[in-house]
């Protein structure tokens, strides 16, 4: 029953919008020009941005993968010189960085500013311009790590960790990590204002009603990972910021001998990076559990331990980064610690999935393009967290540490689990940004090319990871070459469903917008807000403030 | 209309109906809110920038109670002295001499490895060649192994040329000492250390400034 | 397309299963005259491997429910519950017993996984009484090993001799950026940070070549910083030992014998340290 679509009973309520102040503190009206470019760039609906973040992510998805391409290339079989050594190392630095920072952190705050307004019942963001600054930042930052290939030196070579002394002057020369350096401030910037202006609108813009216990599990992974960007970005952004001082300024933060020490910014830089993977999953949790509960027909499993869940991972995860450092020569008892306290993360992540299992069981499950993805998100995101409680113990971490074991257990994570996500949310909610269903089709080989490129490509990698290979070579001993090969071809199968699925968005805006509100039929299901209004929606969505009963 | 079921209460499944409220006061209301979160919000992150910087001195310090410094100092002089003289279990230690990356210095131990007893002073003597036509300066910086062993109660420097800048001249050679004591309460495991040294370069204003400032320290004691 | 995808997933778990022996062939047909890297997993060669490798089955063990559990009930819930017509579904949304079973359990076995953990971290880390001594120094980008038992020989860019079933300490550090010393088959990796010592010890249990590498980006070369172990008898390591010294003194007086060289001051310098030496 969709009551905004309703004719208010009361014609001068429904005139009101224009009048009655905005929802807080809004420009009266975006102002019609007939350029829409110049639109675009002074909008500050939080649709249009979620939008623009979604289209950048899209566009940095392509250079990322694209970088990725080139690294599967150079590793396609044993003593290639596709890439030279240097460029090798600058395509894995900016592989990580891109896809961190510009793919799969951009594109969650996409999905986040579309959806969590409409979802909590508000007109907009809590502060609509920072939403726009939020996004205009991450332009100069993205050019200023692109544009770093071109400078003398090439980009940043000293992986997306960039540990000194190996980023330190001594040995990284060029104005390369000195870009990225800065890139990664304006992006952690853009991450800063972003989450704070979550937290507010999720705190205090909720229609009436809308009980916090109420509220969509999207919107509570949203809240809990603004929590984490704010606490963990500023401690990378100082991190950083040390590094730079010491390349610029002639400070010791971190130079061996001089009173730094090294080993201090590998903590700085995990105390961040460990929860960044949350931060890069979280959200697709919440968007998993939508599309998981809208196609079994079924409302979520154990609401309230998920929003437990997605909490304590919240928490736990900022009291986790020593095991990253399991080889860096930390004691025993701290290692026993970050040890168990890593391990305990697998529990609130169990019940999630479990909860999942119990959403779909005994639903009438339809096999949609995003629930194929969803699906396929669950499979993978278990093998990625069942090897992440190997990597937690201690003796087994020593051994593949670094290894390409680690990779493929990250790759699960990132891409079994984040990408997977964001294809079901991309398939999901696209209707609703655009008023057009992307081809069922095309979507389906696009999920079995993606499904099956994935794990072609990964799957294989635990085991040289197992048998020795190092992470980050350029050219490895020959008996890792089978498996490089197989891991490589499986790299065309992703590549391939990513050319398509950006095909499939061109064919679809081609057609009418004519879906209609709730072309998925679920709004018997839960989230009654998102699917009532229009698609897409109106400017301040929402014509009267709904109340939640 | 777009998805009346006839069987479905919107109402009942958390449906959304117009709210009758005052718009205009809720929204002055969340205003004034969400200023205050903002401004609290913005405190925490620029709190957590600062706290990275604030772990720099943390760290060193948590570092030298558990042994892990780079740099943790010369022990304490403090907690041994009522031992003086006493004689403990053998021990063996070994040393290590390392300097960075291309600064023109042979440094190596005369002895590497050494076997003495806890409690005992020792002496080792360290080997430093000039082996450039210039004047080079330097750091030592020491480390020592296991950890347990390195914690500031656990040994003494008698007499060390950790942490002093130093310049030699062109193909000067030079024999220092190290002077050591570990403690008899040492961890019943422990039956070797490892003391390792390495030189790290310095510029000529970093030593100069360092000597002026040392002298000046003098001149203020005497 | 309402169909659900069962044969296709089937279709792709074959493939990727299929991938996996196919490569499990591949590991166990590398040559045998050329030395390669030894999988630690099929061929542990030092006490602590092996027990890394116990540990891992164990774990291997207890978590493997938790790894087919959920892919069972998913493909189990994709046959079963794919939408038919008059079908409609359940309507159950939360069971506390349930949930705190699948909290609880988890819980416990992983409680269970860190108890032998620890015991295993602790031999690992505390160095027993040594045979022999050797340190351990990364380069951008070569290893070079000393021997402080045998006058503190010292060797770059040419394999590590150790003797077998002796006792090896490493004391390990680094003179540039970080590297980390990693030979598999001997279950061991640690870090190299300048100005830091660490420790690692092995006893390896037969002679034959180990490889490994460098495994923490260290720069351009990263991947050309390989590690090559020669274990030997005994006998053979002290002749080894004999041939390295012999080496070194010769060579101390060709060079003092030598004439001055022009230019160089690196030699120069070299000399008048190996005379102060002897």
């Amino acid at each position: 029953m969709s009551i905004m679509l309703d004719k208010p009973k009361d014609q001068k309520t429904a005139e009101a919008p224009r009048g009655v102040p905005r929802f807080p503190d809004e420009p009266v009206k975006p102002v019609k020009t007939p350029n829409v470019f110049l639109n675009i760039l002074g909008s500050t609906d939080h649709k249009v941005l979620g939008i623009l973040y979604l289209i950048l992510s899209l566009v940095m998805g392509v250079v990322g993968g694209a970088l990725a391409g080139g690294i599967r290339a150079q590793l396609a079989a044993h003593n290639l010189e596709v890439l030279s050594p240097e460029l090798f190392n600058q395509f894995i630095t900016m592989h990580g960085s891109i896809m961190i920072f510009f793919v799969i952190i951009p594109a969650l705050a996409g999905f986040g500013n579309y959806l969590v307004p409409i979802m909590i019942g508000a007109r907009d963001m809590a502060f609509p311009r920072l939403n726009a600054f939020s996004f205009w930042i991450l332009i100069p930052s993205g050019v200023l790590m692109f544009t770093s290939f071109m400078v003398q030196g090439g980009a940043a070579a000293a992986g997306w960790t960039a540990y000194p002394p190996l980023s330190l002057k001594e040995f990284s020369g060029g104005p390369g990590v000195d870009m990225w350096i800065l890139g990664v401030h304006l992006a952690g910037i853009s991450s800063i204002t972003g989450a704070i202006n979550f937290i507010v609108t999720i705190l205090n813009m909720r229609a009436p009603g809308m009980n916090i216990m109420k509220m969509p599990l999207f919107c509570w992974t949203w809240l809990v990972n603004a929590w984490l960007i704010l606490i963990g970005t500023p401690v990378l952004a100082g991190a950083v910021t040390m590094v730079l001082m010491d390349r610029a300024f002639g400070t010791n933060f971190f130079k061996p001998g001089m009173g730094g020490d090294p080993v201090l910014y590998q903590h700085l830089f995990w105390f961040y990076s460990h929860p960044a993977v949350y931060i890069m999953v979280l959200p697709g949790f919440g968007m998993i559990s939508h599309v998981l509960a809208s196609f079994s027909h079924k409302r979520i499993f154990g609401y309230t331990g998920m929003v437990w869940a997605v909490s304590a991972i919240g928490v736990l995860g900022f009291l986790v980064w020593g095991h990253h450092m399991f080889t860096a020569g930390i004691s025993p008892e701290l290692r026993l610690y970050f040890s168990f306290a890593t391990m305990v993360i697998a529990v609130p992540t169990g019940v999630k999935i479990w909860s999942w299992l119990a959403t779909i069981w005994g639903g009438t499950i339809e096999f949609r393009t995003p629930m194929k993805f969803a699906l396929g998100f669950l499979s993978l995101f278990v093998i990625g967290g069942i090897s992440g409680v190997f990597l937690a113990n201690v003796p087994f971490d020593i051994q593949v540490h670094d290894s390409y074991f680690v990779v493929a257990h990250f790759h699960y994570v990132l891409v079994g689990g984040s990408v997977m996500s964001l294809f079901a949310g991309a398939y999901f909610w696209f209707p609703k940004m655009s008023g057009r269903v992307l081809s069922e089709k095309l979507g389906n080989v696009v999920f079995w090319l993606f499904f099956i490129g994935m794990n072609t490509t990964f799957l294989p990698l635990h085991l040289v990871g197992l048998q020795g290979m190092a992470r980050r070579i350029w050219q490895y001993r020959p008996e890792f070459e089978t498996v490089n090969g197989i891991a490589s071809l499986g790299y065309l199968f992703m590549a391939a469903a990513g050319a398509l699925f950006i095909y499939s968005i061109f064919e679809a805006l081609r057609r009418p917008r004519d879906c209609g509100a709730d072309p998925w039929k679920i709004n018997d299901v839960q989230e009654s807000l998102v699917w009532d209004i229009p698609s897409p929606p109106p400017a301040y969505n929402f014509a009267r403030i709904p109340v939640i009963k | 209309m777009a998805n009346a079921q006839a069987t479905h209460d919107p109402a009942a499944a958390g449906h959304a109906v117009p709210w009758d409220g005052d718009e205009a006061a809720l929204a002055a209301e969340s205003r004034r809110r969400n200023k205050r979160l903002l401004l609290i919000l913005a405190a925490i992150g620029i709190g957590m920038f600062v706290f990275a910087f604030a772990n720099v001195p943390i760290f060193g310090l948590v570092c030298e109670k558990l042994g892990f410094a780079q740099d943790p100092g010369k022990g304490s002089a403090a907690a041994l002295a009522s031992e003086e003289g006493e004689i403990g279990r053998p021990i063996e230690v070994r040393f290590t001499g390392n300097v960075w990356g291309q600064l023109p210095v042979e440094f190596r131990p005369v002895t590497s490895i050494q076997k003495t007893n806890l409690g005992k002073m020792t002496v080792a003597d360290y080997v430093f060649i000039n082996l450039s036509r210039n004047p080079v300066y330097f750091r030592p910086i020491h480390s020592i192994r296991p950890t347990e062993a390195a914690g500031e109660d656990k040994y003494e420097l008698g007499e060390c040329f950790c942490y002093t800048e130093m310049m030699m001249h062109p193909g000067q050679e030079l024999v220092l000492p190290v002077v050591y004591r570990f403690h008899n309460g040492l961890d019943e495991n422990i039956k070797a250390v490892t003391m390792s040294y390495t030189l790290f370069p310095i510029t000529k204003e970093e030593y100069e400034r360092k000597k002026a400032e040392e002298a000046a320290q003098e001149e203020q004691g005497s | 397309m309402p169909r659900p995808p069962a044969l296709r997933t089937l279709l792709a778990v074959a493939l990727v299963a299929a991938a996996g022996i196919a490569l499990g062939q591949d590991f166990a047909n590398v040559p045998a005259t050329e030395p390669s890297i030894t999988d630690w997993m099929l061929d542990p060669v030092t006490p602590i491997a092996h027990e890394v490798r116990s540990y891992t089955l164990f774990l291997v063990a207890m978590t493997l429910p938790y790894l087919l559990l959920p892919q069972v009930l998913l493909l189990y819930c994709i046959f079963k519950f794919g939408k038919k017509p008059g079908m409609r579904p359940a309507t159950f949304h939360e069971n506390v017993r349930l949930e705190v079973v699948w909290t609880i359990v988890p819980a416990l076995t992983l409680v269970l996984l860190a108890i032998p953990a620890y015991g295993l971290i602790k031999k690992i880390e505390n160095m027993p009484e040594a045979d022999v001594n050797i340190q351990v120094i990364g380069h951008q980008f070569y290893w070079e090993y000393r021997y402080p038992d045998y006058n503190d020989i010292r060797i770059s860019e040419e394999p590590l001799v150790i003797p077998v079933n002796k006792t090896v300490v490493a004391d390990m550090t680094s003179v540039d950026v970080n590297h980390a010393w990693w030979v598999p088959a001997f279950g061991i990796k640690m870090d190299t940070v300048p100005g830091r010592t660490t420790q690692v010890w092995f006893n390896v249990e037969r002679e034959g070549w180990f490889k490994g590498q460098c495994a923490e980006l260290c720069g351009t070369l990263h991947s050309k910083m390989l590690i090559d172990v020669h274990v030997v008898s005994q006998e053979e390591f002290d002749a080894w030992i004999a041939k390295k010294q012999a080496e070194f003194a010769p060579a101390d007086e060709a060079e003092e014998t030598a004439p001055e060289p022009s230019a160089g001051d690196a030699d120069e310098g070299a000399v008048a340290q190996e005379q102060s030496a002897s």
